[in-house]
């Protein structure tokens, strides 16, 4: 076949051919938060031209119901400035199918819908219970496969509840979808500071031959919140914040910041380099799980400024329940590169301050030249701040001004915000974008759950074998005081929150 | 001494409007752009600087040639506090250069560049006999101008493409920027595998609409990319020569403004017709004798949006630069 010279090097945006992306669960928060806009947001943008959505839920709503549902979604705030045609423009591409999931008169009314599109996006917005029925039922109507253009589907978290339920949904994807058909999302992946982090270690010459054993004594990840659980008992009950937040998006950043340069940018290859990460984690059995995880849950306490309920008496929760708000971690990455450096990870809720971050702490010069330095607190410290403040800060050691060298850690900060005028844009908008044009790179492979679950589902394991009651901690608190045995057992202490 | 511009007075007169209109923490400058004007004669500028407005902090200064009377500077602060209560200013200086010329001289403004961010400096003036981009070889990044500013641009482009080896500091054309989208809907309208063999066949293209500066690039950039040879010449039809020695005519005709719309017309020599022609309706269409018509979203970048894509670039456009390298 003839190549075309003409497209040498020129600049093309991520503009997708035209589509039609249904929503399943579309009367759901993530629809009214996170996916209505998402999808106005890539229209007013121009990224999206050509498309339609269509919402897929049981509420006997009519196309109408939907439009004018959406643009409840697209009211008040900034919204306010956007044209009244720019939305109409917007709301006309909009349309809705009432159906349970499991009624092939809903799917055929769909299929009829979605007929004409070359590109077929299936967004599952539900509780994980239905997925099952609804890719057996899009395989039934043959939406799982086309002539021409794609037919794909994002699946949301949560992606099983350990490695046996995961693989479990796996083979039922793959009963109708096949691999590169199939997007698990992870929404902390499409924040600009988790892509950062590829472009800091691979994108400077500074930091790659610094990230080693041999340079980096330990590396920290918090993610903390520090709200309670609110509303959410229900749903966080049959959870826990191992689940919720250490399986997928913490690891997801771990494996960003720990794994091998990828040769090239390619989704596969970028992919098979994080599962590397996570084949390579030192497993936590049984016997170890005293030594390298704590969980606890918060009691009753003050988080900015409000009083908060114990989780034990948050409603939907058991009152004698064992379901853990809080976890710290210290896990090991058996690779020639990491060898010895332990990672700890802190997540939670109910804690003192809203939080995410990274800190890589380095190790001691090899000799201390200057008498007066104090021997804590100044290793040189990479911040990589994720939430509320996306930035770096770097600490590194400065001569007190004055007649003698005395020294002490100063501080070298870099803000996003303030580097870039404009928002960043919402992770939804640019994970539905690859996914429209085929980029799955910030989505999970099947693979990179699986070893994920394996190394969780140990811990799980392990801790429903423990007969001792969790920890507790002040709401407002930095979590249990046990979580400090962890990091002191290599003489250092968590960051403040 | 006599100072023009005087940097701890601007400095100062510079903090004191910013507080005045916000006090707010202020976002920190990402470029100094510096901006030669003639005259008064500068809409493009401001709808450029209203575009930046609200998407990028910047020092801004701007040299008005011939003002008249003696050198002279001021300074102002446009602001507007984002969703985070921060603060984004466009900080404009204005050096008006008198009788003497003193303006213009990059010592007059060097000293009120902000250290440690790319400097920019956009030749918005005439390009006749303007001394760039070597004037600035030491102080800019990059050199933004437009060829179509030019008396004569086929002329002006000869000469830079004549330089093009020696040149020290990166250049970009707004000329040829404006040209990018249409670049995109050409290779596209090709893409299609049935219609990728019309390339190697061309027999001639004529381009109605556009200034002579934006289809003389859009000619030399099919030129490079097919293969043909040849160099414009003064006039509007010029043959060049395809990669198997057969004679490719190009012409253009009736030169307007790009966003008013265009027609670009090829004929091959099998006797197929593709013509490529903007809408008006935010689309444009390539059909032709016997061809599935291909329809894509057009726009126009107005200078705003050219100018944001520069500042954010690093490099100069790769494409342009193979283009003019083969002018002749």
């Amino acid at each position: 076949m003839f190549a075309n010279p003409l497209m040498d090097g020129l600049q093309f945006a991520k503009e997708p051919a035209p589509f039609v992306i249904t929503i399943f669960g579309a009367t759901g928060d993530l629809t009214r938060k996170k996916l209505v806009p998402a999808l106005f947001s890539l229209f007013l943008k121009g990224n999206a031209s050509q498309f339609k959505v269509v919402g897929f839920a049981r509420r006997p709503w009519t196309k109408e119901t939907f439009q004018t549902e959406a643009l409840s979604m697209l009211s008040g705030g900034h919204y306010a400035h956007i044209p009244e045609g720019q939305k109409k423009a917007f709301l006309e591409k909009l349309d809705y199918v009432s159906s349970t999931f499991d009624d092939p008169a809903g799917y055929a009314k769909l299929a009829e819908l979605v007929k004409p599109w070359e590109g077929k996006l299936f967004f599952l917005s539900t509780p994980p219970d239905d997925y099952p029925t609804i890719i057996e039922q899009l395989g039934k109507v043959g939406l799982n496969k086309t002539d021409r253009g794609y037919s794909r589907v994002i699946v949301e978290k949560p992606f099983g509840r350990d490695l046996a339920t995961a693989k479990e949904l796996n083979e039922i994807l793959s009963t109708q979808f096949e691999e590169n058909q199939i997007y698990r999302i992870d929404h902390y992946l499409g924040k600009e500071t988790v892509q950062n982090i590829l472009v800091l270690r691979f994108g400077n010459g500074i930091f790659e031959p610094l990230w080693n054993s041999r340079y980096i004594d330990n590396i920290q990840i918090t993610v903390a919140e520090s709200i309670g659980v609110g509303t959410r008992g229900n749903y966080y009950e049959k959870s826990g914040t191992l689940r919720d937040m250490v399986q997928n998006h913490i690891f997801q950043l771990m494996t960003l910041l720990l794994m091998e340069p990828p040769n090239d940018l390619n989704p596969d290859t970028v992919r098979t380099e994080k599962v590397k990460v996570l084949k390579s984690l030192r497993p936590i059995t049984y016997k170890d799980i005293k030594k390298y995880t704590v969980r606890g849950q918060y009691a009753a306490g003050v988080t900015q400024g409000q009083p908060v309920r114990g989780y034990l008496e948050e409603d939907g929760v058991a009152r004698d329940s064992k379901t853990e708000t809080f976890v710290a971690l210290q896990v090991h990455v058996d690779t020639w590169r990491w060898e010895g450096v332990p990672i700890f990870i802190r997540t939670g809720k109910g804690l003192g301050r809203k939080v995410s971050e990274v800190a890589v702490t380095f190790k001691q010069p090899p000799l201390q030249v200057f008498r007066n330095q104090a021997t804590e607190g100044n290793q040189n410290q990479l911040i990589l701040h994720i939430q509320p403040e996306e930035g770096f800060t770097f600490h590194i050691n400065s001569k007190i001004p004055g007649y003698t060298t005395q020294v002490r850690p100063v501080n070298m900060n870099f803000a996003y915000g303030d580097a870039f005028g404009e928002a960043t844009p919402e992770a939804y908008e640019r994970l539905i974008l690859d996914a429209l044009v085929g980029d799955s790179t910030l989505y999970t492979r099947r693979d990179e759950i699986e070893a994920s679950w394996t190394f969780i589902t140990r811990i799980l394991q392990g801790w429903a074998l423990d007969p001792d009651p969790l920890p507790q901690y002040r709401a407002g608190s930095a979590g249990p005081e046990e979580a400090k045995a962890l990091t002191a057992s290599v003489n250092q202490k968590w960051r403040k929150l | 001494m006599k100072s023009y511009a005087d940097p701890v007075a601007i400095e100062q007169q510079l903090r004191k409007t910013q507080q005045e209109v916000s006090p707010n923490e202020a976002r920190t400058s990402l470029f100094n752009l510096v901006v030669y004007v003639d005259g008064h004669d500068d809409a493009k500028l401001t709808e450029a600087l209203n575009y930046l407005h609200d998407k990028r902090p910047a020092r801004v200064i701007i040299v008005r040639r011939n003002a008249g009377g003696e050198t002279r500077a001021d300074a102002m602060a446009r602001c507007i506090t984002d969703k985070d209560d921060k603060v984004l200013c466009i900080q404009e200086i204005l050096i008006s250069s008198g009788d003497d010329k003193a303006g213009e001289a990059p010592e007059t403004w060097t000293p009120l560049l902000i250290r440690e961010i790319p400097v920019f400096v956009w030749w918005l003036a005439s390009l006749d006999n303007a001394p760039l981009p070597e004037l600035f070889d030491d102080i800019a990044d990059r050199v933004f101008i437009d060829s179509g500013l030019a008396s004569d641009p086929l002329a002006f482009l000869k000469g830079l493409a004549g330089r093009l080896k020696d040149l020290k500091t990166p250049m970009t054309d707004f000329a040829w920027s404006r040209t990018a989208p249409l670049l995109k809907l050409t290779a596209h309208a090709f893409n299609a595998a049935d219609r990728r063999p019309f390339l190697a066949e061309i027999a001639s293209v004529t381009f109605e609409g556009g200034k002579t500066s934006e289809v003389a690039l859009y000619f030399q950039w099919l030129k490079t990319k097919l293969d043909w040879t040849g160099s414009p010449v003064a006039g509007s039809a010029w043959t060049l020569v395809d990669e198997v020695g057969k004679p490719v005519s190009v012409a253009h005709k009736a030169p307007a403004a790009l966003e008013k719309g265009f027609e670009v017309t090829f004929q091959t020599r099998s006797g197929v017709t593709l013509k490529l022609k903007d809408s008006h309706e935010g689309f444009a269409v390539a059909e032709g004798s016997g061809l599935e018509k291909y329809t894509s979203v057009f726009r126009y970048q107005d200078t705003g949006e050219a100018l944001l894509t520069e500042v954010d670039r690093n490099a100069s456009d790769r494409l342009f630069l193979e283009s003019l390298g083969r002018w002749s």
